[in-house]
């Protein structure tokens, strides 16, 4: 997905350790960012729309 | 000249507007940590986040569902007077919410339509808040300006 269509990931810092997760145990190609609110304001404020995807 | 001007203030206002961050809250949760950690906590450092990196954020945050009882006036005498962790909690809530709307510019705006089932009118509202015809309009109207849908649910 990263390679082939340039999806980006971002991933929400603030719970990285609640995860149990450092910088160092995530796949390469995911830009980690301080939190998924910032995350979703910045691509929505750039015109992406929001699509939730969740249980 | 004068257009130069004109067109160089122009600029200058998409430049700001480049420069400012907004997001909508779409806040329905009941859950009291909940609301403390994704709106009183929340904002608060996303607010700093943005200003460290040289812009501004707007917060507006539409009312409806399970979150009416964070913005009433007098909590012993609504309809929330038996959630007793509520009540003990509210008179400091009640500060740090104040203070979003003064400190933060938080605009909070309270969905019209379930107001009555929520034993409310417009008098036992704190007085920061804006009443709205329903939330589905202040959500069209923020999301239509621009700003960024962000939801705090159960």
């Amino acid at each position: 997905m990263a390679d082939t269509y340039e999806v980006e990931f971002l991933m929400c810092k603030a719970s990285m350790s609640k995860n149990h997760l450092e910088a160092k145990d995530v796949v390469k190609f995911v830009k980690i960012i301080p939190n998924s609110t910032i995350g979703l304001i910045d691509k929505q404020n750039e015109g992406y729309a929001y699509i939730p995807v969740k249980d | 000249m004068k257009k130069i001007v004109l067109l160089l203030a122009l600029l200058g206002l998409l430049q700001a507007d480049e420069e400012t961050a907004r997001v909508v809250y779409d806040l329905t949760t009941s859950n009291m940590a909940k609301f403390e950690k994704n709106i009183l906590k929340g904002i608060a450092v996303n607010k700093a986040h943005y200003e460290g990196n040289l812009k501004e954020l707007e917060v507006a945050v539409v009312i409806h569902g399970g979150a009416y009882r964070f913005f009433v006036k007098d909590i012993q005498k609504s309809m929330f007077n038996t959630n007793l962790k509520l009540v003990e909690a509210y008179p400091e809530l009640k500060k740090r919410i104040a203070s979003m709307a003064d400190t933060y510019e938080v605009e909070f705006l309270m969905c019209k339509a379930s107001m009555s089932k929520n034993h409310l009118e417009a008098k036992d509202v704190v007085k920061f808040v804006k009443i709205i015809p329903n939330s589905t309009i202040g959500l069209i109207d923020k999301q239509n300006e621009g700003y960024a849908y962000i939801p705090v649910k159960d």
